[in-house]
């Protein structure tokens, strides 16, 4: 009798249901994404130029180019000063602007898609506006000169030491925004009750802060951490708009490196430094989403 | 209704269909910014489009990549119809059967200077849009320099320091306009002094980095030009936003008599009798050598290549055609001041500056050519870190010495990858 048989492979055929769903998917996923970066890690070992047709493999010399050149050094510098603090601003002011915007106002609405708004921008235009802003005889000077400190004026993006800092500056004013919400969208999720709880038992503001907005909203901050951290890690817009690498290579970040090496038709560099950057990415990732995730359970 | 919705769908078609042939009558031009003059081309352009009933479309990329983004579009089968580029290091720029030999082309016959555009082998890979220039000079205001009584032709390097001294001094005008921005404008300075210093010591010396017989370090003129460059900003010649103004904003500064000198080729000034009517502009040769100011020169023009992967090969061949006709190539002699590149142009527009130089220095065999002319295989691609250590030298992260062991790394790196015979 056939009825004996069928149960199981009702199961089986049950529990590869969602694979035969989702396999379209994984295939584009594999195919622009995995075939990539598997290339990618093959390739960073060849001499692959745009000026010899041949491609050799050459084992790990280009990786100790990598490690040898300065620019290689300067960027992974840049690149780490840039992660960290426009990290640090862009979560402090979005959850700033997001505890300021979590109340009744009239106007909340309006005023959070104007702080909104930069994220939608695209960095043609900020550059742009933001060149014009930063030139010497720019808006930023010209203030500067209103208020009495004309000997503070700098060609803000001409100057070794300022040119980085203006391209954060950018990319925190850009994406603030973006946190904000993210941190709205947290903030309007913690029950209310904690709160009436906590001031009956005699709570202050910075009180309630500490101790129920913040552990609670460790999931988006999560979020908020990683999106942030790993967009300053691999920022490339706002520096090749701004300042293009400069003055010089000060402003350099990985990012660009790679593209200068690829635009310069060393390819076989440029995806050595590329997988570096994927693997420093990839570790960075899943070291923050395991802590705060460790965290929330601790909560 | 039926009927309507047929009828929509069938004009949509027709559309789609006639928009595809109509693509495929589009010839493409690449070009970038500084070899863009948008006026005269677009007026020419529609001359042609009008006469063989194409469309024209010209893509100007940032001087900056626009190499690279030639090569990937190669290597991707997605080439431009026509490019232009330095003529002829483009020809060892990119590999052999990039362009198409236009030898047998009707113009060819024409030209005033074909050497400009053949090479050894007398092949002729471009079409010059004019016959020679490229003349690297101090381009001095005339008003200035007469207002605060300053030697319009000074014999020794220190009498061009005192001038930009006594312009610094006034407190009205920036001596000198520099435009770093555009790094390609960096190297002048750098070119002219090692030209004039190095080549005129050993006319063969970069011949010989080239063959990795020498070294940059072992190039002593090139760290005293550098050290040169350096003390006019440190000695406050320039302008403080140097490293933020474009070439197209130096320009306009010096058009407009913010600056006394800008130092660049003859391409600088070659619209300023149509933007600034006004302007009177002088010129001299930086004089590196007391007594024996010389002008630097180059041995390349602009040049129309047509790209032998380009889907539109024969009619690409007529639009250079068209364009060398004198009714168009007429309208560009007279907006551009270039020498003429053919013997029919009746135009001959280059501003009486030019012309004079021509005299004092060309005539007169006091010019000396780039040092590029003799190192064509090496791209902007791999000069924009040379640039760039340029720039660090102004910053002052990098010392003369610094600069050209840096650039000895780098050529060493690049002349290795592309396989040159010695490295």
């Amino acid at each position: 009798m056939q009825g004996g048989n069928s149960k199981p492979r009702l199961n089986i055929e049950r529990h590869l249901f969602p694979y035969y769903l989702i396999m379209p998917a994984l295939l584009l996923y594999a195919l622009f994404f995995i075939l990539p970066i598997m290339s990618s890690f093959l390739l960073s070992c060849t001499d692959w130029n745009v000026y010899r047709k041949a491609i050799n493999f050459n084992g790990l010399s280009n990786f100790l180019v990598i490690f040898k050149n300065d620019q290689f050094q300067k960027a992974i510098a840049n690149t780490g000063k840039y992660a960290v603090v426009t990290t640090v601003f862009k979560l402090g002011l979005g959850l700033l602007l997001a505890l300021a915007l979590n109340r009744q106002l009239l106007t909340k609405s309006l005023i959070r898609t104007i702080f909104y708004m930069p994220a939608v921008i695209s960095y043609v235009v900020l550059g742009l506006v933001f060149s014009s802003i930063l030139k010497m005889d720019g808006l930023l000077n010209h203030f500067i000169h209103s208020i009495g400190f004309a000997s503070v004026e700098l060609d803000w993006l001409g100057n070794k030491f300022t040119a980085l800092y203006c391209v954060m500056a950018l990319d925190i004013w850009k994406w603030s925004g973006l946190c904000m919400a993210i941190f709205l969208a947290g903030l309007q999720s913690i029950p209310s009750d904690y709160y009436e709880a906590s001031r009956i038992d005699g709570a202050g503001v910075g009180q309630q802060f500490r101790n129920i907005t913040l552990p609670m909203l460790t999931p988006v901050l999560g979020i908020n951490f990683i999106l942030s951290f790993i967009g300053g890690i691999t920022s490339f817009d706002s520096v090749y708009i701004l300042t293009n690498n400069g003055p010089g290579f000060a402003s350099i970040v990985m990012s660009t490196l790679v593209f200068t090496y690829y635009t310069k038709g060393y390819y076989g560099v440029a995806s050595a430094m590329n997988l570096m950057l994927f693997i420093i990415v990839a570790f960075i990732s899943i070291f923050i989403a395991a802590y705060f995730r460790r965290k929330e359970v601790e909560l | 209704m039926r009927r309507i919705l047929r009828l929509a769908l069938a004009m949509a078609f027709v559309l789609c269909v006639g928009s595809v042939f109509a693509a495929g009558k589009t010839i493409v031009i690449m070009s970038h910014q500084t070899k863009f003059h948008e006026k005269v081309e677009n007026q020419i352009m529609a001359n042609i489009e009008k006469k063989l009933g194409i469309k024209i479309e010209y893509q100007v990329l940032p001087d900056g990549n626009w190499e690279q983004v030639f090569r990937t579009k190669l290597a991707a089968g997605d080439a431009p119809d026509l490019v232009i580029a330095n003529a002829p290091p483009s020809f060892d720029q990119f590999e052999a059967g990039t362009f198409v030999d236009l030898a047998k082309e009707p113009w060819v016959s024409k030209m005033v200077n074909p050497k400009a555009v053949t090479d050894p082998k007398g092949k002729i890979y471009a079409q010059p849009r004019f016959s020679s220039g490229v003349f690297i000079l101090i381009y001095y205001n005339k008003k200035i320099f007469k207002e605060l009584n300053l030697n319009p032709s000074p014999n020794t390097y220190t009498d061009f320091l005192a001038n930009m001294e006594k312009v610094k001094k006034s407190g009205k005008y920036t001596p000198i306009i520099f435009s770093n921005k555009d790094k390609w404008s960096t190297q002048i300075f750098m070119l002219c002094g090692n030209g004039a210093l190095g080549k005129t010591r050993d006319p063969e010396i970069f011949k010989k980095i080239v063959a990795n017989k020498l070294k940059w370090v072992d190039f002593p003129e090139f760290q005293v030009v550098m050290a040169k460059f350096k003390e006019l900003f440190d000695k406050g010649y320039t302008n403080k936003d140097s490293l933020t103004t474009s070439f197209d904003d130096a320009k306009a500064a010096f058009g407009m008599g913010k600056a006394a000198m800008i130092l660049n080729g003859d391409w600088t000034i070659g619209d300023f009798a149509a933007k600034y009517p006004d302007f009177e502009v002088g010129a001299f040769a930086i004089p590196f050598i007391d007594k024996k100011p010389m002008v630097t020169t180059a041995n390349w023009v602009d040049g129309i290549h047509v790209v032998a992967s380009g889907k539109q090969v024969d009619l690409a061949k007529k639009v250079l055609a068209e364009i060398a006709k004198p009714e168009n190539y007429e309208l560009w002699a007279a907006d551009t001041g270039f020498a003429p590149a053919f013997t029919d142009c009746k135009v001959d527009k280059q501003p009486p500056v030019v012309q004079e130089l021509i005299k004092k220095y060309i005539k007169t065999g006091n010019f000396v050519y780039q040092q590029n002319d003799d190192m064509t295989m090496i791209n902007d691609d791999v000069y924009q870190e040379l640039w760039s250590y340029y720039i660090e030298l102004i910053t002052g992260d990098k010392t003369p010495l610094e600069v050209a062991q840096a650039w000895d790394a780098k050529f060493a790196e690049f002349m290795k990858m592309k396989g040159v015979a010695g490295w």
